[in-house]
């Protein structure tokens, strides 16, 4: 138990000092990958929904207090439903047709990104299709390449 | 009763904790310009500031580090200099009886290294090695050579938060350099600003400087801001709308000036 607490740990300061070396060298048109939600993600689906959202509801705030991300609360709010909704593939990517399985992957980055970008451009002159054709679409996809590669390194450890 | 509620609360605790946790975000967002969270927030950065450092030993590799500070410093102050000689220039072509003109940009400065770009893809933010301790207050501007960055928003002791202007809340009183109007710049997602409400008289020119207009208690005046890139009748034909391209690119800077005073 303490070991994977501590493997988290570690991982989670990688993920962060990656994103903040790298993020700015990565980005193209204001979009840039996440490696933060990346996290999230396996360690929902490998430790389940309670440790998956209180684990992105944490490292959410941390990543919104330490780079003002936009607003303070936000990526934790994203992150704690993408925590959770990973949390629930849990020991079900055996059992699922795995189309499904990374379907709901893609949804959950999706969905991440909707409240990201939604909320941040509330009250902005800008069409919510130009937030998705412009922002959540393009990031999703951005996040998806990177975690779909990450996870064939990533998730056989923790899981 | 309260056995139904205990089995309840047991059953369903994933879902019970999910739901706190969602709604302690929406109160954190919902509280995030109050200066107890600002405040937080920049003893927060305090905090997890040593996840930036191998960012900084990255930046330090290079001996040239503080050389090249010091010469920017000095370029800021000749890109200072060089902007107020042009200002200088205008006005005395519009008011050349006037004597004894002011000077208005010897500015206190102080050197800053940028630790952080945002962590999140949205970034609307940098996160600098100066604090409190350095006499960093909330609400000081922060320029380049180039011009404009933003302006400080958490202050911690050894670190500060910098609200950038690719923020899309952020507006900045500006002026035209050639033409003298003056506006408000909404900086729009596409990275470019807009000023609106511009009369329909007023004659700008695209390539025309935009400058802070100096009317704001944050910015001094005449720092570069941009260029005018096009001018547009407004929906209602009854404004112009000048777009501007920013003089400073956000995604290269490693260094900025916190103007302590203006």
């Amino acid at each position: 138990m303490l070991r994977k607490i501590l493997l988290i740990i570690a991982f989670s300061l990688v993920a962060i000092i990656i994103q903040i070396l790298f993020g700015p060298w990565l980005t193209i048109r204001a979009i840039r990958p996440d490696f933060l939600l990346i996290l999230v993600l396996l360690v929902g689906r490998s430790e389940g929904k309670v440790v998956g959202q209180i684990y992105g509801f944490i490292i959410g705030l941390i990543a919104d207090a330490i780079g003002l991300g936009s607003f303070l609360g936000l990526s934790a709010l994203a992150k704690t439903i993408a925590g959770f909704g990973s949390g629930s593939l849990k020991k079900r990517r055996s059992r699922l047709n795995p189309i499904l399985f990374y379907g709901i992957e893609v949804l959950i980055i999706l969905i991440h990104f909707s409240i990201i970008y939604l909320i941040n451009f509330k009250g902005v002159e800008i069409t919510t299709q130009a937030i998705i054709l412009q922002y959540i679409l393009p990031s999703a996809l951005y996040t998806g390449i990177f975690y779909f590669v990450i996870q064939y390194f990533v998730p056989l450890s923790l899981e | 009763m309260w056995l139904k509620i205990i089995r309840f609360i047991i059953d369903q605790y994933v879902y019970l904790l999910l739901i706190f946790l969602i709604s302690l975000s929406l109160f954190i967002l919902a509280h995030n310009n109050s200066p107890q969270i600002r405040t937080m927030q920049g003893e927060f950065a305090d905090v997890f500031a040593f996840l930036h450092y191998p960012k900084v030993w990255v930046n330090d590799l290079s001996n040239l580090v503080e050389e090249n500070q010091e010469l920017k410093e000095e370029n800021l102050r000749l890109a200072l200099l060089n902007a107020q000689l042009k200002e200088a220039y205008l006005e005395n072509q519009r008011l050349r009886e006037m004597m004894n003109f002011a000077d208005t940009t010897r500015l206190t400065i102080l050197p800053a290294e940028v630790i952080s770009q945002g962590t999140t893809p949205l970034y609307n933010s940098i996160t600098i090695n100066v604090g409190r301790k350095h006499g960093v207050a909330p609400n000081m501007a922060v320029i380049t050579n180039d011009g404009i960055v933003g302006k400080t928003v958490s202050v911690g002791n050894n670190n500060t938060l910098v609200q950038i202007f690719l923020d899309v809340n952020f507006r900045l009183g500006v002026k035209f350099q050639i033409s003298r109007e003056h506006g408000i710049m909404h900086w729009q997602p596409n990275g470019l600003a807009e000023v609106r409400e511009i009369p329909k008289t007023a004659i700008i020119y695209p390539g025309e400087k935009v400058l802070t207009s100096g009317f704001s208690e944050i910015y001094p005046p005449n720092i570069m801001v941009g260029e005018v890139v096009e001018v547009h009748q407004s929906a209602n034909n009854l404004f112009q709308i000048a777009t501007v391209r920013p003089s400073v690119n956000i995604n290269s800077i490693e260094e900025v000036f916190v103007v302590l005073r203006k």
